[in-house]
């Protein structure tokens, strides 16, 4: 979003050469290989699986797996020096500007490799008495990982050779670390008659993270199912419901969070700042502070329960489901005591706060025939949003302080900003507007700029004045839904899948918002054809001319109307994109035989993922699955296959 | 049997390579932390323990930390870059934050008492005088923090131990008041009294410009005296005294004196050592100025420094501020412009008042040109001015690094039928004009476009000279200085001037002696031209770009007028100074330059300093975890 | 069945409902609003300049503490307000305004739904009988500026601005009066501006600009302002 519309890349546009334009390092006639240098990547992996089972016979079974993964990774970048030139019109020359260009060399290589080994030793047990069937089994395993990176930096004297020298070293990086997880698990099936399902499964985790008293957490779990439909009382209704099934479940797992490795140790870190004495540099070490002893496991608990259905002969089948997702333990201060910031440090963490995410889920497909065509429509929906349950003994100065930073038992991600009542219409209104908007008395203010609400009416604009103006950005929507469907005709299949969300919100800034950008780079014709200007812009007592956007002013992106985060640049993203469609032909068995090759199957098709999106992103040219408040991020790609697959 | 043979023979070995459970897990060591019991016996250690905290020193505006506050006073505009979208936000500071210089750092604090006690305890294998060289030089630093807290916050908890808490349920035997702003600055005063003479750090007669010696430990204290006379007396002249019942801010008038003459005593003892001099080796008094601080070999000047050393440790000053024409890299470079009240406050070296000669208002209407002189060569209109200008700040008609700094805004041509000049200006760099010759020059100023100036002059002070050494691979390696010897003198003549009567020639020496080395004639300044408004200037001129400028404001207890957020008060905003070329074929005046003078184009909000400035806040959770903390006035 | 399907359909969009509001907490709606007075007046400040602060002292229950205030900004017309959740708080006039602070001095005011409450001041000068005429490209005021402390003058300034939000930082021209003009306060004082047109206001100009005045004694930094008027130029 850099380069501007005005400058050519090539110099007269002789391609020999390249313009100094405002910024030469976004031009893209730097963009070659042979000009501005290279960057080579290279991942060569290793892995290996060694496993062994035996069997025991009376349904017991033991299995052994030893895996051993070496990761090599290897970046070698070296950007050249180039020049860059101005062309002269009057004398007709090319000048080398002098200091432009790319003068400053760059040559790196990263080097990576990891190792990482795995063994696990399992035992199954599967049998079957009657009408019941049992399953068992028990497992131990252990993971270790070890990473080496080293980086060197160098200047590279030439644009030719890329060996490093020492004298020409400026960095030399170096990492090693390690981490290990072990973890015990053991499972319990339990199945009678395919009518009552059972199962129970607990594990046993351990992190080297944590410290050693803290280090193993335990997470059972429990799931149940009932087919309702297999039960005598049901035959009445198996006229209607071919399928009804109650399944729930409840079960923990463990998840590291809020701790860096070694945080149980003391001591002091190597390599944090440095200074120089005497004509010496010397590498700094730190204080690290009061060990974090007492932190362990923060425990994810999921909770659901769930209906599966079949109606009408199969016709119509679903699944509902409700679940709940608590997260406890998250890492926060144990403060029931007040240290005084003299001491210097704060109490380490504990695992004190809770969080959850609670929704519900749908599913319900349609299979039908209407004449020759076959074809069958699910539909499905999640409702899932997260809220914090409790934090520990928190503590607020007042009310309001209570009610804008508590987070007890409050829904997670609320966007905070201020509400814009609308856009002054003319010169008069803003002098006269008794509300201090700017923040300046309202001097720097034009017809179209925004009118922030002054929620507390105290004629200034300020944070009192703040309230949630959306849902979470950055994060999925809270409501997400698709529709997949299937049409057979004869030998054409035709499969559309649907994918959408809502309740998203998108905030757009940067250069989708403040005009020239940052960085003085360019803007969408959007946000400068639709605005507020002059009918002459060459006089400033022509009359205004409204538009949707504020006036475009250069260099004043500190202004009260991009300063403040406000809800005219935000919109709640709903979206259905038709993720993939696919019509494919069969070939008939007769055609088939007509060709004697001896094919049993043949079928041509063609795949479209990502065809159209009805969203109400479009005005920004923007793919609404984007969160970057700038926009600047690849959008979904649509892809055009065309293949065929034959059976012999 | 031969089969579980064959399964076990594959088990075992896989257990061979890793460890089970617990052990796996429990690493005792670590790649990247060192042990306490690995630290305090260790002579290297503890060096690079002190390495890290003396990077520690709080910073505002120093060359490789806090740039971007150069841009928030009276010494500079912001220009804008493509990688720094944030600092333009400068040149809109309606009002500085009450918590702006806020500075609570006891984790620092924790970490000097830690040290300090350690050694005492844990250092069985050093000497005597090497635990208590260390000790002293960790008291310095411990010193030197209290400074930086009590000149942003007033008086603070004064702690000397490591506060343990032991986690018991009850902290309220951690709970420390705060002390008075004058206990503090008498703490600090005699810490320092106490150490100066154990600090060591001289070798060979040299005092060490990188570590505390006797003389940084003079400098530190005669610099903290100095601030603490002003503030109990200009405090106290204000119509409202700032001060709070318990006395946690504002010092006792009757205390000034003794504070002056502890300044000057300082100062004296330095001076007199005969060890440092004004750094004089050009001939050429801006050359000199300049050199002073880049050249770092045999600088009798420097007492403490923040040094450098390419490729180990380096910063990137040059980078973000040398001037446009002769950036080295494909980005940045001018981010803070000088403003041109600045350049108007050297004096010119007959004595007379800075102001420039000749400038127009830059209005491209006749009104904005009659006064215009038009001068043979850019660099004309700044010629005989004090010769810190040259030294400090890049402006039109010089050359820098070889190169010459092509600043032109644009051309005045003469319209006969509008009877004035007509004002072109262009943002293409180099671009020339239809008469073939230069409209833009290379070095701008320009009113729009980022990493140029945008008031018409760049710093010239820290830039290095070596080439390279503006562009982000190979970085520059040029010191931050904390005390100088003209700091000193500055220190001693204003410390002198105050307590009047018998010191008022010694003021008058030291003084002169730096308007000497900046071009003027000996004896420059007399009794009755030695004023505290040319004090002032003095120091604003000789340490502009050194981190003085606001904290000396703050003492003299002057910010409030100087920056008081009204765009009609010249000295709270940022003006530019443009140079045109005159075209006007035939006339005389073709070829010349004229200059205009304006509000810096990207300058929006005049700096508005207010009286809950002078003490900045104390954060909230300070306020919540220590109920005994007293809040600072106005807040 | 058909019932409990539809049943569990309602339940599902009870549910979705619930969940569509973006905060779950209610915001507070009761509003303490008043005007800081002396003699019955509202006292005219600088937008921005002054505040009050407001503190919740019967907030100490289940472990909250009421350490935290909140800044209540004074509009230039010396009114207030704040929207608040009901409870009991009392209001401390800080200091860095132009009346004299009792620090010790605080009132207690109980917010119930919309209560109004005027907190009264004593500044160190008022002004009283403003007038503003504007002929031939200047204005002119006149006023009586009373002295209600012990505390000395230091400036009566007009001010004229192009919004109607006019004080010494926002202002577009202004005429100083200095404290030797000031010391005697019985008769009329008189400020003139003759309007200039220089960018980027061009004064003489416009259609209307607004004038105020202000005076500052040495007791504040901050002024005690007449209200404002907009003047017609055309």
């Amino acid at each position: 979003m850099r380069n501007w519309p005005i400058e050519r890349p090539y110099a007269n546009d002789n391609p020999l050469y390249v313009n100094n334009t405002h910024s030469i390092n976004i031009n893209p006639a730097t963009y070659k290989e042979a000009f501005t240098g290279w960057t080579d990547e290279y991942t060569r992996v290793f892995k290996s699986n060694i496993y062994a089972d035996y069997d025991f016979g009376f349904g017991l079974k033991a299995r052994a797996t030893y895996s051993y993964e070496y990761f090599n990774w290897i970046m070698e970048c070296f950007e050249f020096t180039y020049p860059a030139y101005t062309y002269d019109r009057v004398a007709k020359t090319y000048n080398q500007v002098v200091g432009g260009g790319n003068l400053n060399p760059y040559r790196r290589t990263d080097r990576q490799h990891n190792e990482t080994k795995y063994a696990q030793l399992q035992l199954n047990y599967n049998k079957k008495f009657g009408k019941h069937t049992i399953a068992a089994t028990a497992a131990y395993d252990q993971t270790r990982m070890d990473l080496q990176f080293l980086r060197i930096h160098t200047i590279p004297p030439t644009n030719y050779i890329p060996i490093q020298n020492l004298v020409d070293q400026d960095e030399l990086n170096n990492q090693w670390t390690m981490s290990a997880r072990a973890s015990y698990t053991g499972r319990l099936n339990y199945n009678f008659n395919e009518k009552y399902l059972l199962e129970a499964i607990g594990r046993y985790d351990g992190s080297y993270m944590y410290a050693k008293e803290n280090r193993w957490g335990f997470f059972p779990g429990v799931l149940f199912g009932w087919r309702l439909s297999n039960e005598p009382f049901f035959k009445s209704l198996k006229g209607i419901f071919s399928e009804l099934k109650l399944r729930g479940s409840w079960g923990q797992t463990g998840a590291e969070s809020g701790v860096s490795a070694f945080g149980y140790l003391g001591g002091f870190n190597w390599s944090s700042g440095s200074y120089r004495f005497n004509g010496v540099t010397y590498t700094g070490i730190a204080p690290r502070g009061l060990p974090v002893t007492k932190l362990s496991w923060v425990t994810n608990t999921s909770t659901n329960i769930g209906i599966d259905f079949a109606i009408f002969n199969d016709k119509i089948t679903g699944q509902f489901d409700v679940f709940r997702r608590k997260r406890t333990g998250i890492p926060a201060a144990r403060y029931d005591v007040l240290i005084p910031s003299e001491v210097g440090y704060s109490l380490p963490n504990e695992n004190l706060n809770s969080a959850e995410n609670r929704g519900v889920e749908g599913m319900v497909t349609y299979r039908g025939k209407m004449g020759p065509v076959i074809f069958n429509i699910g539909v499905n929906t999640t409702l899932s949003r997260s809220k914090t349950l409790e934090t520990y003994k928190p503590r607020f100065g007042n009310s309001w302080d209570e009610y804008r930073n508590s987070s007890q038992g409050r829904w997670d991600n609320i966007n905070w900003g201020y509400h814009i009542l609308g856009q002054f219409q003319s010169q008069e209104q803003i002098d006269d507007y008794p509300v201090n908007v700017d923040g300046s008395g309202n001097r720097t203010l034009l017809p179209g700029d925004l009118i922030y609400e002054d929620l507390n009416g105290d004629k200034i604009i300020n944070t009192m004045d703040q309230k949630p103006i959306g849902y979470a950005t950055g994060s999925n929507p809270y409501m997400s839904f698709g529709l997949n469907s299937q049409f057979n005709y004869k030998g054409i299949d035709l499969v559309l899948v649907f994918g959408g969300g809502t309740m998203q919100t998108w905030i757009y800034s940067n250069e989708l918002k403040i005009p020239y950008g940052t960085n003085n780079g360019n803007s969408p014709q959007w946000l400068l054809g639709d605005r507020w200007h002059r009918a002459d812009p060459y006089d400033n007592t022509s009359e205004w001319i409204p538009g949707y956007y504020p006036p475009t002013r250069k260099d004043f992106q500190t202004h009260s109307n991009f300063s403040r985060t406000n809800d005219f640049y935000r919109v709640n993203v709903s979206y259905l994109r038709l993720g993939s469609t696919e019509i494919g032909y069969n070939v008939s068995q007769k055609l088939l035989n007509r060709f004697k090759l001896g094919l049993t199957k043949a079928r041509i098709y063609t795949n479209i993922s990502n065809l159209f999106s009805i969203d109400n992103t479009l005005k920004f040219q923007v793919d609404p699955e984007v969160s970057s408040s700038s926009g600047l991020v690849y959008p979904q790609s649509r892809v055009f296959n065309f293949g065929f697959s034959l059976t012999f | 049997m031969k089969n579980i043979l064959k399964f076990l023979i594959i088990l075992i070995p896989l257990f061979f390579f890793s460890r089970c459970g617990d052990k796996l897990l429990d690493q005792p060591w670590s790649t990247t932390i060192l042990l306490e019991s690995q630290v305090w016996n260790d002579k290297a250690m503890i060096t690079d323990l002190l390495a890290n905290l003396y990077n520690r020193l709080p910073v505002h505006s120093q060359i490789n930390s806090g740039e971007t506050n150069y841009g928030c006073y009276d010494e500079g505009v912001n220009t804008g870059s493509q990688e720094s979208s944030t600092d333009i936000a400068n040149n809109n500071l309606t009002t500085y934050s009450y918590s702006r210089w806020t500075l609570w750092d006891y984790t620092y604090i924790r970490d000097l008492n830690q040290a300090i006690e350690s050694i005492k305890k844990y250092s069985s294998k050093l000497t005597v005088k090497e635990k208590q060289q260390f000790s002293a030089e960790l008291r310095f630093l411990r010193a030197y923090d209290y400074f930086e807290m009590v000149k942003r916050m007033g008086g603070v908890p004064i702690i000397t131990t490591q506060l343990i808490y032991d986690f018991s349920g009850d902290p309220t035997y951690l709970r420390h008041a705060r002390n008075t702003e004058e206990e503090v600055y008498d703490f600090i005063a005699s810490e320092l009294d106490a150490i100066k003479d154990s600090v060591g750090n001289i070798s060979s007669g040299t005092p060490s410009k990188d570590r505390a010696n006797k003389y940084s430990v003079l400098a530190l204290k005669c610099r903290a005296m100095l601030y603490a006379g002003s503030i109990a007396k200009y405090n106290n002249l204000l119509a409202t005294p700032i001060t709070t019942p318990g006395k946690e801010v504002g010092l006792p008038a009757a205390r000034s004196a003794g504070y002056y003459q502890a300044s000057l005593n300082a100062a004296k003892e330095i001076i007199n050592s005969g060890i440092y001099s004004l750094y004089n080796k050009n001939p050429n008094p801006g050359e000199n100025f300049y050199e002073m601080i880049v050249k770092k070999a045999g600088n009798p000047e420097m007492i403490m420094t923040t040094d450098f050393l390419i490729p180990t440790r380096k910063h990137n000053w040059s980078y973000h501020e040398i001037c446009r024409t002769m950036r080295e890299d494909n980005l940045s470079s001018s981010a803070i412009n000088p403003d041109l009240g600045l350049v108007e406050a050297f004096d010119y070296l007959d004595g007379t008042a800075g102001t420039l000669k000749g400038v127009g208002t830059g209005s491209n209407t006749a009104a904005g040109q009659t006064n215009w002189i038009f001068y043979d060569k850019p660099n004309d209109i700044f010629a005989n001015k004090d010769a810190r200008l040259y030294g400090t700040i890049v402006y039109p008609g010089t050359s820098f690094k070889g190169v010459d700094v092509e600043m032109q805004a644009g051309v005045y041509e003469w319209s006969a039928s509008l009877n004035r000049y007509v004002r072109y200006e262009s943002e293409t760099f180099h671009s020339l004009y239809t008469d073939g010759k230069l409209l833009t020059g290379n070095g701008g100023p320009m009113r729009i476009s980022q990493e140029v100036s945008n008031t018409g002059f760049y710093i010239k002070k820290f830039i290095d000279p070596a080439t390279l050494s503006s562009a982000r691979g190979v970085g520059t390696d040029i010191w931050w200085v904390r005390f100088r010897y003209g700091e000193i003198l500055l220190n001693a003549a204003e410390a002198a001037f105050e307590l009047g009567g018998a010191n008022i020639p010694d003021a008058l020496t030291y003084v002169n002696m730096v308007r000497q080395r900046a071009g003027f004639p000996a004896n420059s300044l007399y009794t009755s031209t030695l004023t505290l408004a040319k004090l002032q200037s003095e120091r604003r001129l000789e340490l502009a770009y050194e981190d003085h400028r606001v904290w000396d404001l703050m003492r003299w207890r002057i910010s409030h007028t100087v920056w008081n957020g009204s765009s009609a008060t010249p000295s709270a905003n940022q003006y530019a100074l443009y140079p045109y070329r005159v075209i006007r074929p035939g006339h005389p005046n073709d070829g010349k330059y004229v200059f205009d003078r304006f509000l810096a184009p990207k300058f929006k909000a005049a700096r508005f300093f207010q009286m809950g400035n002078y003490y900045s806040a104390i954060s909230q959770s300070v306020l919540d975890n220590n109920p005994l903390i007293v809040k600072n006035p106005f807040h | 069945m058909k019932n409990k399907l539809i049943l569990l359909a309602v339940i599902v969009f009870a549910i979705f409902i619930a969940g569509c509001e973006y905060d779950n907490y209610t915001a507070p709606t009761s509003f303490l609003s008043g005007n800081v007075v002396y003699n019955g007046k509202a006292v005219g400040v600088r937008s921005n300049g002054t505040q009050l602060e407001l503190w919740q002292y019967t907030w100490d229950t289940k472990g909250k503490i009421a350490r935290a205030k909140i800044a209540v900004y004074i509009a230039q017309d010396g009114s207030y307000s704040a929207r608040l959740f009901d409870g009991d708080y009392k209001i401390v006039r800080l200091t860095g305004a132009p009346w004299s602070n009792p620090n010790t001095d605080t009132l207690a005011v109980t917010v119930s739904g919309n209560t109004t409450y005027d907190v009264p001041v004593t500044p160190f000068y008022t002004i009283t009988g403003e007038t503003f005429t504007y002929s031939g490209g200047v204005i002119t005021s006149t006023c009586m500026v009373n002295k209600v402390g012990t505390v000395a003058i230091t400036s009566l300034t007009l001010y004229i601005g192009i919004t109607n939000i006019v004080d010494a930082n926002n202002n577009a021209q202004s005429n100083v009066l200095a404290a030797a003009a000031l010391t005697d306060l019985t008769t009329p004082k008189t400020n003139t501006v003759t309007l200039t047109n220089v960018s980027p206001t061009f004064l003489a100009s416009r259609s209307y600009v607004y004038a105020r005045l202000g005076v500052l004694s040495a007791g504040s930094s901050e002024r005690y302002y007449s209200p404002w008027k907009k003047i017609m130029l055309q």
